[in-house]
């Protein structure tokens, strides 16, 4: 070809055609990453907006109908709905025919790679990096005063429901969804994200806010009574069948008689404490016996029911060894 | 950091250093050299009277809450671990082996049992009169809250001064699977406990004489205890039972206020009966469990409690604190002023026995009923689909075969409950009616559905068409409505797109790199057609200006003529000479000659004689001798010589003798001019090697 038909027409054609082109070479690296085509910024970006974050709640829920006060609201994602809104950011800059055509070549590039970063959003150290290509995604929304009573609730979701395991299973686990997205997009509206659909779901109280107390008497509400049952603090066990009136102030409303409390637990046989410090009982050995459960409530199928009483799930612990060393040189110097 | 799900519990976590100022003294030793010593103020600030927010990380029972908290134990959880060690409380020595003290401690009061100071004072008046702390200028703030308590109530109610370790401790949770993950929390946080349960009381329902829960309003404080841990009972004062009384209060002083028409009358015992019979809510025979009360203000023995429970009958807050609450601007402040307002009382005026001030640096108060802990509220909730308009509840079904079993059910909303506003229409899918102004201006009604739906829905398959606009995305329902949930998604991604600067100029900046790459690509292949040309578009080789410049010169260098043009002229023409009359007068003037006296001398003589004849002008006149002159030259021929062997080039070769000129000099072999007849002179003399 010779240089004097390089007409308008031809680099009209050749614009064309280039914006059909994606060069697959021109990648940007990142170490944490890997490589990418699309820039690392507009990938979590996108994926960001993929979990909705940063979109006004009535487009999420709206009408206050679809979400009564105390309820909880599962579904499932609307993929097109989110791939919508992405082709909007998509849009943007986009002037010319050419600019158009060359979107339309990159658009599935950009859908794969930006499937693969929805995984990357939320990252809890300790868990494995997953990735894999897009699948379906659920979750729920809770509108409750659970939410802004209780901040830091556990929420787990299981592929298959695995009620007898006591452990937790990480997020890696084929039988465990990972989660996507969890946020309180109100003080009392949380909002989940599935990387799946769940067989079950376990809401769980949350760990830094379990509470200590006694039992009351199911049967008498206004019964001016207490019981404790016991543990055994060296290893956490229930004592079964054992347990201690909880002792009160004379003369005063619900307050407990810490000392005689104290004096009770240790003298109960079998319960192992005391002895670190110069006290009966310790502060957290104290909290060991006082400790309630956590509840746990699982969200599924009815049909499923639990094969064992959610109690033996929860069984706590106080590992002394690797503390008392400490403790003695602290108060013991 | 903690196994997934668990936690562990640790007794205390004492700080190395408590708050206050210290000296650092640091010196060097060296031999030989005196280094002088440095010493550094430092000062570890820790809260002392206001509790910074971001420290709180949750409180039970939650703030303004209703419930049944009758078997736990209040708490609040800190985030930072070292919190209630941070400062020395004092008080009577611990033993050797003690735990270490903590000077916080969370105190529950019922309403009516102390006062809250209704705005913040000035943190000097934050305790009791006549104490000081120590390090007054030790301050993390101006003002703080202060809780008044009668001496009755810190015996009564207080934690002994042996509880006050047992009542803090440390906990290491795993927080992976909740909202915190991502943010910096590491999952230590302390925990102070009350040691007070806070009980609903009995009171008989007017209807059916049957007990029924009273809720009864408590005060959490957090308190500092510096300086105060004197006041707090001992284990050895306390008596103890295996039941408590199911009263209120332990003292109610609002009882005492409200009869305190006049502080005299209370003062000189006199006027509290008639007060106490118009107490407009006094419910006589509240029930036989409830116990006496403390007489709290002088010769006021009225039974407290019954008013205390008959003040509630009616669950609401008083409207007193509700009338402060709504004038007040600020909402921090209204919600404060809401959550003291059962324990804003001026009680010093009354109270004859000694009372006691603490400073407060967290207070939330809530309402102890007999329902709704946290497995009551969860399985309360409403479960279903999003879209469904009734959930399910698992609870006692009042239309169920059994109405004490709890069961599922569906949630159908209570008819005595006020009715709601009528929900919008919605379908199946999820879709719901939502009032539309068509761009013709005609009011209608459009489908509209969010990302969340009830069921599962498919994905467009890779290769679908991608919307440019929202208007692509619209589609019309059978119903002849038209649907706008993806068009509304395009729109509203595109504005959250736009809102962020940053994204719209990284996504412009890639595509036109791309693109540029793409173009670069496909130029460098039109240009090429014969060949196959792989052009680097690497990030540093995509450089298409490059690219097409090379290839242009590959182009001319095949055919010159065609691309460069015709080629340049050997010589230029020289410069014209401008000269300004006869050439003789020119160089006679030039050369400081008469030129009338030599035409003069060339008439007789001839012009060369002229010539000879006449003396050269010279400047300044003087002549150079030959000595001079010879002396000249020699310098110059030199000067030449050195010039000369410094330029030759060397002799790479001896055999060759003649490496021609200087290699890579453009030079056109012809005839030797003055400079090759020296260079070949030089050669000549150099001495072969």
């Amino acid at each position: 070809m010779s240089m004097t038909s390089f007409d308008a027409k031809v680099a009209l054609d050749v614009q064309l055609r280039a914006a059909k082109v994606v060069v697959t070479d021109f990648t940007e690296t990142d170490p944490d990453d890997g490589d990418h085509i699309v820039p690392g910024v507009i990938r979590r970006a996108l994926a960001g907006l993929r979990l909705l974050s940063g979109v006004p709640f009535s487009y999420l829920v709206p009408d206050s109908s679809l979400l009564p006060p105390e309820s909880v609201r599962f579904f499932y994602l609307d993929r097109n709905w989110t791939d919508a809104l992405v082709q909007g950011v998509l849009s943007i800059g986009t002037f010319t025919s050419a600019e158009r055509i060359q979107l339309e070549a990159l658009r599935e590039i950009i859908r794969a790679e930006v499937d693969e970063a929805e995984r990357t959003i939320r990252q809890p150290g300790g868990e494995e990096r997953l990735s894999g290509p897009g699948g379906a995604i659920s979750g729920f929304v809770m509108r409750s005063k659970l939410v802004s009573g209780w901040p830091g609730l556990h929420v787990r979701a299981y592929r298959t429901d695995r009620q007898q395991d006591a452990t937790i299973i990480p997020e890696s686990d084929p039988d465990r969804l990972k989660v996507l997205r969890m946020e309180r997009l109100a003080p009392a509206v949380l909002l989940v994200l599935f990387d799946g659909v769940p067989a079950v779901v376990h809401v769980e109280e949350p760990r830094q806010g379990i509470q200590f107390g006694a039992l009351r008497p199911d049967a008498e509400p206004f019964s001016a009574a207490r019981l404790l049952p016991l543990r055994d603090a060296s290893t956490g066990a229930d004592l079964p069948g054992q347990h201690v009136p909880v002792p009160f102030r004379r003369d005063s409303a619900g307050v407990i008689h810490m000392r005689e409390l104290r004096d009770r637990i240790a003298g109960a046989p079998g319960t192992n404490v005391g002895g670190n410090t110069g006290m009966s009982v310790d502060a957290n050995e104290f909290a060991l016996e006082m400790l309630r459960f956590p509840f746990r409530q699982v969200f599924g199928d009815p049909a499923n029911e639990p094969s064992q009483p959610l109690d033996d799930v929860f069984r706590p612990k106080v590992s002394f060894a690797m503390l008392e060393a400490r403790f003695r040189a602290v108060i013991q110097p | 950091m903690v196994a997934l799900g668990t936690f562990v519990l640790h007794s205390f976590v004492k700080p190395p250093v408590t708050a206050g100022r210290y000296q650092l003294h640091g010196t060097q030793p060296t031999a030989g050299i005196t280094v002088g010593e440095h010493v550094a103020d430092v000062i570890v600030s820790s809260p002392r009277y206001v509790m910074p927010p971001d420290q709180i990380l949750s409180t039970f029972p939650p703030a303004m809450a209703e419930g049944d908290f009758s078997g736990r134990l209040p708490q609040i959880v800190l985030k930072r671990r070292t919190l209630p060690w941070e400062r020395e409380p004092g008080g009577p020595p611990s033993g050797a082996h003690d735990p270490p003290r903590p000077w916080l401690a969370l105190v529950v009061i019922a309403e009516g049992e102390g006062a809250l100071s209704p705005d913040p004072a000035p943190v000097a008046e934050c305790v009791t009169p006549g104490e000081a702390l120590p390090h007054p200028e030790d301050a993390d703030s101006p003002v703080g809250y202060y809780l008044t308590v009668t001496e009755t109530v810190v015996k009564k109610v207080f934690p002994t001064v042996e509880d006050l370790p047992l009542l803090v401790h440390v906990r290491e949770v795993d927080i992976r699977d909740t909202e915190l993950a991502n943010g910096d929390d590491d999952g230590w946080l302390a925990v102070v406990l009350a040691n007070r349960l806070p009980i609903a009381v009995p009171t008989a329902d007017p209807a059916t004489g049957q007990p029924v829960p009273a809720p009864v309003r408590y005060l959490a404080c957090l308190l500092n205890l510096e300086g105060q841990v004197g006041v707090l009972p001992t284990d050895a004062d306390l008596a103890t039972d295996d039941t408590f009384h199911l009263v209120a209060a332990v003292q109610d002083l609002r009882l005492a206020a409200r009869s305190a028409a006049s502080t005299d009358l209370v003062v000189m015992g006199t006027g509290h009966a008639a007060t106490v019979t118009n107490a407009p809510l006094a419910a006589p025979g509240a029930g036989a469990a409830i116990g006496p009360s403390e007489a709290v203000a002088a010769g006021a023995a009225t039974p407290g409690s019954n008013a205390a429970v008959a003040a509630w009958a009616s669950p609401k807050a008083s409207p007193a604190a509700k009338a402060t609450a709504t004038q007040a601007v600020d909402a921090g402040v209204a919600v404060r002023k809401e959550m003291a307002g059962g324990w804003a009382i001026d009680v010093s005026p009354f109270v004859l026995e000694k009372t006691y001030r603490f400073p407060v640096l967290a207070h939330w108060s809530f309402t102890a009923t007999n329902e709704g802990d946290f497995r009551s509220t969860i399985q309360a909730l409403d479960v279903g689909l999003l879209g469904t308009q009734y959930g399910t509840v698992f609870s006692a079904d009042p239309n169920g075969p059994d109405p004490a079993q709890k069961v599922e059910h569906v949630n159908l909303p209570d008819p005595t409950a006020p009715p709601r506003p009528d929900p919008p229409e919605l379908a199946e899918t999820g879709h719901l009616a939502l009032p539309q102004t068509s761009r013709r201006g005609d009011a209608a009604t459009a489908w509209y559905r969010g990302p969340f739906g009830p069921l599962p829905t498919d994905r467009d398959p890779p290769g679908s068409p991608l919307a440019q606009v929202s208007d692509q995305l619209r589609t019309l329902t059978p119903d002849g409505r038209e649907d706008v949930s993806l068009a509304a998604a395009f729109e509203i991604g595109r504005l959250l797109g736009l809102s962020q600067p940053a994204l719209v100029s990284a996504l412009v900046q890639w595509r036109s790199e791309q693109f540029g790459a793409a173009r670069a690509h496909t130029v460098a292949g039109v240009l090429t057609q014969a060949s196959p040309f792989t052009p680097d578009v690497t990030r540093q080789g995509r450089d298409l200006g490059r690219l097409v410049g090379m290839q242009l010169m590959n182009l001319a260098g095949q055919a010159p003529e065609a691309v460069v043009g015709p080629g340049r002229p050997i010589a230029d023409p020289g410069r014209p000479i401008g000269l300004e009359g006869p050439l003789d007068q020119v160089v006679a003037a030039g050369l400081g000659l008469d030129l009338g006296q030599l035409r003069e001398q060339a008439g007789s003589r001839g012009m060369v004689a002229a010539l000879a004849s006449t003396d050269v002008a010279v400047a300044g006149g003087q002549r150079i001798d030959q000595a001079t002159l010879a002396g000249l030259r020699a310098t110059l021929d030199d000067e030449v010589n050195r010039v000369a062997t410094a330029a030759r080039p060397r002799r790479t070769d001896p055999g060759t003798s003649d490496a021609g000129p200087a290699a890579g000099t453009p030079g056109t072999p012809g005839t030797p001019d003055a400079l090759d007849e020296l260079l070949d002179a030089l050669r000549r003399e150099e001495p072969e090697r």
